[in-house]
């Protein structure tokens, strides 16, 4: 875990844990079974004071709380300006014009909407966990998505929930208005994974079909072809004036050297086998391996490795990268680290 | 330290079986994961390709190693020696039967000085000694030589401790010590697959035959803890007692007795005579040494009930220092006879019978042959009848006929004859008291003798008063009918009467026995129990058997003949015996004495040959000196528990589980 390593020692240095029953808030959540709450109250009302940070995607309408160039006819007072032809007879200031004997026209602060577009991955590598305490990556994923979604809902900002494995999934939205927040948290508890993972293409399919711009969060845990690809993917979404963020999910037996180690020799009988056979759980390739701590050191190194091909390949395309661990939750940890990486505000 | 069963050795082929095992890969366990990208550039080497890895040096590994290891010097049964007891209490190699024949004899009662213990109570100690060490496991068996050998066994620890209780209160049976016959039976109780020893403790004053002793299959132990050397072993004794007529024929009874000197210098001292408790007469002898035996007569006093000859010399064994004798007057039979007289017309007999002390007599007409032959009687008086043939095949008691009829049971010859006494058989009991001088007889018929009958008074045509057998029971006949004869009016009939039925129904309880000689005799036809009260202890109460019925231990009855035998005659002294009838009434008593003097048991010298008889057992060659030692098995058998224990929770507790890693880890790194 490169990227908070700063921020998140230092929580960790006074004492606080981002893991449940350790200092996460009462009341989160913390299992991942497809009946619960994904989101409880609490965690929403934390929510409401962010917004998402539209960065350089388009905005557009008058409906949300984004603050644009251009001026309108609020209430609100931006500036005079002196009166040209054309401009709205009725918006002269008359005191001004008293005052200084000319013609001054009040603008006033015009407010739009963010389009906002949330890729989830939903292949079946995510319906994945390490340890029952945890929920599975695409729970996680899940819980930052309704997480995301209430903060735009909450801002008036419109979404579209899109669900990809292999292909795009049936969206759902465009919505837009805080009466969708039920709707979006209902369709994200009903959602099921799907099948294996194509990300480029189904980033770059995306793209394509949308002649409108937006901010673009990708939730994934990027198992799916290699760094070169998506970042050829981001670049995509650059070149077409999307603002992306790409927002990583793993699980700590996945990255983590030790947490792959203890997951490793964890066997149920506890006799110690000598092979485990592993199987993928898109391809249902298997692969037996002896668990030794060579192993492990290799297969860490090669993650580390991956992580870093990541981070290098969002970095290089301007993209926001944020990596969460599914044992977090939607915790202060969560969203410092949104906050850090410019996604919410 | 020894491998009693070097085989169980076997049994570590089980550890390179645990190391196959542990390096052999396993069926692995199936998990799922996000991708196997990593994990496949991870592993260069599936672990499919390899049967077998490197031994792992975890904990679970060198547990089960232990664990078969100790179990397979288990199975080995290693034993160390007995010094090394301390650290396994309890153990032990294997089990033993220990048999041990405790002299029981009365020359066990002997003591080596005065205040000393005796020898039997030495022996006692010895013996609970050598049970002390048996364990759980052991067998012991201790056959407590008397006349007759008693045996209690013990196959347990709590039986063990049983029997070392019993014997520290159990009696000596005294008697003679049967040697021979507790070896043979020794032999017969051996135990086979367990080492097997025999003790013999004793004093010593035993003999052993080579043969019986050679047919043990096991080495016979002798002790001896009351051996005393043979000055301190010096023992007189009256070996023989018993009361005769003078042969002078002047009507006189002598008492005749014997002492003898089992010591290994001569000896003067002085017998008395004791009657009823009074010194009645007094006599000086010398005894020569080594078995020097004086013979004693003395006139017995008449009237007295009770005679005792005692030797006025301190020596090691006092119980044989004295005999008693019951005189003929004094031992009367007191236990009533049951009579059935059988007479048509009761007349001179039956008075004479009614005449006689302590008779239950019971009088049938001839006819009623149920009452005749249905037993109930000891004896059965014919008067001047004889019952149907098949009436008289039945009887099985003994009879009295008083002037049979001709063609009767007893054969005679034509002709009635008025006989005179021709022949007397002088000294007959029958005759005691009786004078038939001047008796007239009357027509008498002409009996013959049979084989085996014996004539007491004939005359001259043939016998008038002789001694037959009915159906191998003893009969006695008077041919002469009391009716036509003088007789009945003389008080030679009734004497003569009394006289019949105390040769024909004796109680049958003999004066005296010799010690430790069972006492067998048939009771009263009307008894059903028998009290026998030794000179000390409880008196024991028999019960006569009537059919086929259960018997207490101490009792040896034929159903048929209602015999009793009472084999505790080991204690010198006078017995009572008491008969009883079905409704409990004392029926009488009488008496009989067992002197202690015997030529053989009151020689208290050691047998120089019983130790080298003994070592001739079988045995002795093929078993040698047992060595004493423990066991190690159940302490490994626990060992390999724990590690086996230790082993699973080493496996199944998560903590462990780590710790078992971590080993695995270091050694691997």
């Amino acid at each position: 875990m490169n990227a908070p390593a700063g921020w998140l020692s230092a929580v960790r240095a006074r004492g606080w844990h981002p893991l449940p029953g350790r200092g996460a808030p009462a009341g989160q959540p913390l299992d991942a079974g497809d009946e619960e709450i994904l989101l409880d109250e609490r965690t929403l009302t934390r929510l409401r004071r962010l917004s998402l940070a539209a960065g350089r995607a388009r905005t557009e309408g008058l409906a949300g709380e984004h603050r644009s160039r251009r001026r309108g006819t609020s209430p609100e007072f931006a500036d005079f300006k002196r009166y040209s032809q054309g401009d709205d007879f009725r918006r002269i200031d008359w005191n001004t014009y008293a005052r200084l004997d000319g013609l001054f026209v009040r603008l006033s602060e015009v407010t739009t909407e963010l389009s906002v577009h949330i890729l989830l991955d939903s292949s079946a590598s995510m319906d994945w966990r390490s340890d029952e305490r945890w929920p599975t990556k695409f729970t996680a994923a899940r819980r930052l998505t309704g997480a995301l979604a209430y903060i735009a809902l909450w801002g008036f900002d419109r979404i579209a929930i899109v669900p990809f494995a292999d292909t795009l999934g049936r969206p759902f939205g465009p919505v837009q208005g805080r009466a969708q927040v039920v709707p979006v948290l209902r369709h994200l508890q009903q959602m099921r994974t799907l099948g294996g993972t194509a990300l480029a293409p189904v980033i770059e399919t995306y793209a394509h079909a949308r002649s409108r711009p937006g901010l673009l969060l990708l939730v994934s845990d990027l198992l799916s072809g290699e760094p070169d690809e998506l970042q050829a993917a981001l670049h995509v979404l650059r070149a077409r004036g999307w603002q992306t963020a790409v927002l990583h999910i793993v699980d700590d037996a996945e990255v983590a050297p030790d947490a792959a180690s203890a997951w490793l020799h964890g066997d149920a009988t506890g006799t110690g086998s000598t092979s485990i056979e592993l199987i993928d759980r898109e391809s249902d390739v298997t692969l037996r391996l002896a668990p030794d701590d060579e192993v492990v050191t290799r297969y860490a190194a090669a993650v580390a490795t991956w992580l870093d091909a990541l981070e290098a390949s969002c970095v290089a395309e301007a993209t926001a990268y944020a990596r969460f661990s599914t044992a977090w939750g939607i915790d202060d940890l969560t969203v410092m680290l949104l906050h850090e990486r410019g996604i919410v505000a | 330290m020894n491998l009693l069963t070097p085989l169980g050795l076997a049994a570590l082929a089980a550890l390179p079986v645990i190391v196959l095992f542990h390096m052999r890969h396993t069926t692995p366990e199936r998990r799922p994961v996000p991708s196997l990208r990593f994990w496949a550039a991870a592993n260069p080497r599936p672990a499919d390709e390899r049967r077998l890895r490197r031994p792992p040096l975890t904990l679970p590994l060198v547990l089960q190693l232990i664990a078969a290891a100790a179990i397979a010097l288990a199975l080995a049964r290693p034993a160390t020696a007995a010094h090394l007891a301390a650290l396994a209490p309890g153990l032990r190699s294997e089990p033993r039967h220990v048999i041990v024949l405790l002299d029981g004899s009365t020359s066990m009662g002997a003591t080596i000085g005065a205040g000393s213990p005796s020898r039997w109570e030495l022996a006692r100690r010895e013996t609970i000694a050598r049970l002390a060490p048996l364990r759980e496991g052991d067998v012991a068996t201790l056959i407590l030589m008397g006349t007759r050998p008693v045996t209690l066994t013990a196959t347990d620890a709590a039986s063990l401790i049983a029997l070392r209780e019993r014997l520290a209160t159990i009696a000596p049976p005294g008697g003679r010590a049967d040697l021979d016959g507790a070896l043979a039976l020794a032999g017969d109780l051996l135990l086979p697959n367990l080492e097997r020893h025999v003790v013999v403790i004793s004093d010593g004053a035993l003999t052993a035959d080579a043969t019986t002793v050679a047919n043990v299959a096991a080495p016979v132990e002798l002790m001896l803890p009351g051996a005393a050397s043979d000055d301190a072993s010096a023992n007189l004794a009256v070996v023989d007692i018993a009361a005769r007529p003078s042969p002078n024929g002047d009507g006189t009874v002598g008492l005749y007795t014997s002492v003898m000197n089992f010591g290994p210098q001569s000896v003067t001292t002085a017998v008395s005579l004791l009657g009823d408790g009074l010194e009645v007469g007094r006599s000086e002898v010398t005894l020569a040494a080594n078995g020097g035996t004086e013979s004693l007569r003395w006139l017995l006093p008449p009237g007295v009930a009770e005679l005792t000859v005692r030797i006025e010399h301190p020596d090691a064994l006092a119980a044989d220092d004295v005999a008693t004798l019951l005189p003929g007057e004094a031992a009367t039979t007191t236990i009533v006879p049951r009579i059935l007289l059988v007479s048509d017309l009761p007349g001179a007999l039956a008075r004479a019978l009614m005449a006689v002390e302590n008779v239950l007599l019971t009088i049938e007409p001839s006819d009623n042959g149920i009452a005749i032959a249905g037993g109930g009687h000891d004896l059965i008086v014919f008067d001047r009848t004889a019952p149907a043939t098949d009436t008289l095949d039945r009887i099985d008691t003994a009879s009295l006929w008083v002037a049979p009829p001709v063609g009767g049971p007893f054969a005679t010859t034509e002709g009635i004859s008025d006989p005179e006494i021709t022949r007397v058989r002088a000294g007959d009991p029958l005759l005691e008291g009786v004078d038939l001088s001047g008796a007239t007889f009357g027509p008498t018929p002409v009996f013959t003798l049979g084989a085996g009958d014996e004539e007491v008074v004939g005359g001259a045509d043939g016998p008038l008063l002789f001694r037959s057998e009915v159906n191998t029971q003893p009969a006695l006949v008077l041919a002469i009918d009391p009716e036509a004869s003088n007789l009945p009016k003389r008080v030679a009939f009734p004497v003569l009467v009394a006289n019949a039925i105390a040769a024909l129904a004796p109680d049958g309880i003999p004066a005296a026995i010799p010690l430790g000689e069972p006492l067998v005799y048939e009771p009263r036809a009307a008894t059903v129990a028998v009290e026998i009260a030794p000179p000390a202890g409880e008196p024991a109460l028999l019960q006569v058997a009537a059919g086929p019925t259960t018997q207490p231990a101490n009792v040896a009855s034929d159903p048929v003949s209602r015999e009793i035998v009472y084999a505790d005659t080991g204690a010198a002294g006078t017995y009572t015996v008491t008969e009883r009838d079905e409704s409990g009434r004392d029926l009488g008593s009488t008496r009989f004495v067992v002197n202690a003097g015997h030529p053989r048991e009151s020689d208290l010298r050691v047998n120089a040959g019983l130790a080298g008889t003994l070592a001739s057992a079988t045995g002795a060659g093929v078993t040698a000196t047992r060595q004493e030692r423990v066991d190690l098995w159940p302490l490994l058998a626990l060992l390999a528990l724990i590690v086996i224990a230790l082993e699973w929770a080493a496996v199944l507790r998560p903590g462990t589980r780590r710790v078992v890693r971590r080993l695995a880890k270091g050694h691997a790194t």
